[in-house]
């Protein structure tokens, strides 16, 4: 019997227990689908709605029931409505139509080319270029008219190769002219002209004839008897292909990756077969313990965290990742790493801890079922990936769990694994340091500042608004009101710091208002990665300087409460100004002498002018 | 295969499919006194019956399957 690749089942079992009890005996197959839907609809109140548009040049409908069951299995509650085949235009182009009073959330669209150019692409001697111009086109302006009319995201279908016998002269070979070569040129162009609308992209249709097969997925009978083109098992494979990919765009990637060491990174104990005895490298199942090391390294280039939680001894294990030759993934890489002999529920939340994530963020990988199923119990919002038997399917259960499903992918998401381990880094140093000044010095900050120029002006914009916790008055200047306030004299200094385990960038801004020799402390604020490092008394030091030099007499500070800059309310009482009036407002000390606006001396300072 | 082998599977397929319990199915179960088999129904009930049998329905008779009765008797003709 067909079975329609699946989650990992224990995705059902995070679902509230009422419903996951629906999803027990059922066994995949077609009538299966029809039976649990039917259960399941009247049952999904407590899931997210995502409201599911079907518009498709062929009959579809069959796969509601398919998609309603993916869809719960992955906790959400689809409601889908299904166009009339062969309207996919007149749906999308007219304002008042039943699509659109739909209020679709996701509109997926599957246009097969039999249907929308079947007659063109009947003859070789068809001008090939200007019908897959017109298709892609036409693609783009139905994505065009959607966003007019509503926001909803678009999955517009990639093209299957379209089966239309006795065209091609030799199917199997994939020459430039033919067909195969034309969906697949077609695919790369309508890709491109559809992300040219905001929240619009291609689905990938041909994947899901593949994993389908393609003698499997068509159905001529269906096709002859109710415009209907694919078979039972295509569909159910449709619907669960769908709903993975509408769940990667309404659901975000899980944040972390922990992975267990001891026959999982590598075969094998280390602490029994020792550095030379794991296997590792590039015979099996060496190579497959390396395939699942590779695709933690592929997720971690996308920004995803790694993390170690391990029972062993820890010098052991730590030399086995920093010396082994075979290994792909080295100290560096792992954000947090718990390797000591205590439960691992209780690693998982000091990983969580120490990268300041939920545990619910975490998806954990070992190929003990024991510590999986005490993970289960301990933690049961940590996603636990079900490993099969064999260490040949590790890599490829990581990828089908769909944790780790994004839809967009951003160069700073990219960045942010690189600074969240420097950040655990930063950490570890404080907890071995002694006193907060020995971590500080430690730290090796190298402090960069100067006056705001053009350089700098756009990212000092940036920051003013968007910084919410460590700023004094959260004053929203724009980069015109910043210029016109430094015309008429005032003076904006900014920061970057630079620590041993890397730059954090531009993190600090300081703005000062003269009114006659008293200076107004404007603006004061840093960016939160680097908060409690002292770095608002160097912003202070440098800013009395420069007022001093000016003429100034007096430095007033200005404290203005949000809901969010609490934390900042006693800065100027701890840097020895005094109260000005009742409400904590406003605060003064003297300019004279510069020496009570000492720089840490931990922090190496320089000042371009 | 024997009518006996056939008959407890092929209820449970069109109690599932149509949403209907499998002890009010019976021969005479047809499109036109149980509502819920309807054209969608149909091509539903047809591809889940080939699929719990292993069969292939032809295109000529996909249309004819039109009461339990006919179903069960099609399925002892193709399923060897």
């Amino acid at each position: 019997m067909a079975k329609v690749p699946r989650i990992s089942d224990f995705i059902v079992s995070m679902l509230p227990p009422s419903l996951s009890a629906l999803f027990e005996g059922f066994d995949g197959s077609q009538s299966a689908y029809s039976a649990l839907a039917r259960k399941l609809e009247p049952a999904l109140a407590e899931l997210p709605e995502v409201r599911v548009a079907l518009l498709a040049s062929c009959t579809v409908e069959v796969v509601k029931s398919f998609l309603l069951v993916e869809g719960a299995r992955r906790g959400l509650r689809f409601t889908i409505w299904c166009g009339p085949y062969g309207q996919i235009e007149q749906q999308v182009l007219d304002a008042s139509s039943e699509f659109y009073s739909f209020k679709p959330d996701v509109v997926f669209v599957l246009a097969r080319l039999e249907d929308w150019a079947g007659g063109e692409l009947q003859s070789f001697a068809t001008e090939r270029d200007a019908l897959r111009q017109s298709l892609v086109k036409r693609a783009q302006q139905v994505a065009q008219a959607l966003r007019r009319h509503s926001a909803a995201s678009l999955l517009w279908s990639a093209y299957a190769t379209p089966r239309l016998p006795g065209v091609e002269g030799a199917p199997g070979l994939f020459g430039a002219g033919s067909l195969a070569a034309f969906a697949t040129i077609l695919n790369g162009e309508t890709a491109v002209a559809i992300e040219t609308v905001p929240d619009a992209r291609l689905f990938d249709l041909p994947a899901v004839v593949a994993l389908c097969g393609a003698k499997r997925w068509h159905d001529e009978r269906m096709s002859f008897l109710a415009r209907m083109p694919f078979s039972g098992e295509g569909f159910a494979v449709l619907g669960a292909s769908l709903a993975r990919a509408i769940r990667a765009l309404r659901v975000p990637p899980r944040k972390c990756l922990v992975l267990d060491l001891d026959n999982t990174m590598w075969g094998g104990v280390i602490g029994e077969a020792g550095l030379g005895g794991v296997k590792l490298g590039d015979t099996f199942p060496g190579n497959a313990h390396q395939a699942l090391q590779k695709a933690a390294k592929a997720l971690r280039s996308r920004g995803v965290l790694l993390a170690i939680a391990s029972k062993n001894n820890r010098e052991e294990a730590l030399e086995a990742i920093e010396r082994h030759p075979d290994m792909l993934l080295r100290p560096a890489d792992f954000s947090a790493m718990e390797i000591h002999w205590e439960d691992k529920a209780t690693s998982l939340r000091r990983i969580a801890k120490a990268l300041n994530i939920g545990t619910d963020a975490l998806v954990f990988v070992d190929d003990n079922p024991a510590e999986r199923e005490w993970v289960r119990q301990q933690m049961p919002e940590v996603a636990v990936i079900e490993l099969p038997k064999s260490v040949a399917g590790y890599a490829a259960a990581i990828e089908d769990s769909e944790w780790f499903d994004a839809a967009v992918v951003t160069q700073d998401d990219a960045k942010r694994a690189a600074m969240m381990s420097q950040q655990a880094e930063r950490q570890a140093l404080q907890e071995s340091s002694g006193s907060l000044e020995d971590y500080l010095a430690a730290l090796q900050m190298r402090v960069q500042a100067g006056p705001v120029n053009a350089e700098t002006m756009e990212r000092v914009v940036q920051l003013l608004a968007k910084t919410n916790q460590f700023n004094l008055t959260t004053r929203r200047h724009s980069r015109a009101d910043l210029e016109q306030l430094l015309g008429e004299g005032a003076v904006a200094v900014w920061m970057r710091v630079a620590d041993k385990f890397g730059d954090n960038g531009l993190i600090g801004v300081v703005i000062g208002v003269p009114e006659g020799d008293v200076w107004r402390v404007d603006s004061l604020l840093l960016s939160c990665r680097v908060i409690g490092r002292g770095l608002e008394t160097a912003l202070l030091g440098l800013l009395a300087r420069q007022a001093a030099s000016r003429g100034g007499r007096v430095l007033m500070g200005e404290f203005v409460p949000s809901d969010r800059n609490l934390q900042t309310k006693d800065l100027y009482a701890r840097h020895g100004f005094e109260p000005k009036g009742e409400d904590g407002q406003f605060w003064t000390k003297a300019l004279e002498p510069l020496e009570n606006f000492a720089i840490p001396a931990y922090l190496d300072l320089s000042y371009d002018e | 295969m024997t009518s006996d082998a056939i008959q407890p599977r092929l209820k449970r397929v069109f109690a599932q499919v149509l949403g209907l319990e499998e002890g009010v199915i019976s021969d005479a179960t047809a499109p036109d006194i149980a509502p819920q088999w309807d054209s969608l129904a149909h091509l539903r009930l047809v591809m889940a019956v080939e699929e719990e049998f292993g069969i292939s329905i032809p295109a000529e008779q996909v249309m004819d399957m039109v009461s339990f009765k006919i179903a069960a008797l099609m399925v002892e003709e193709l399923a060897a």
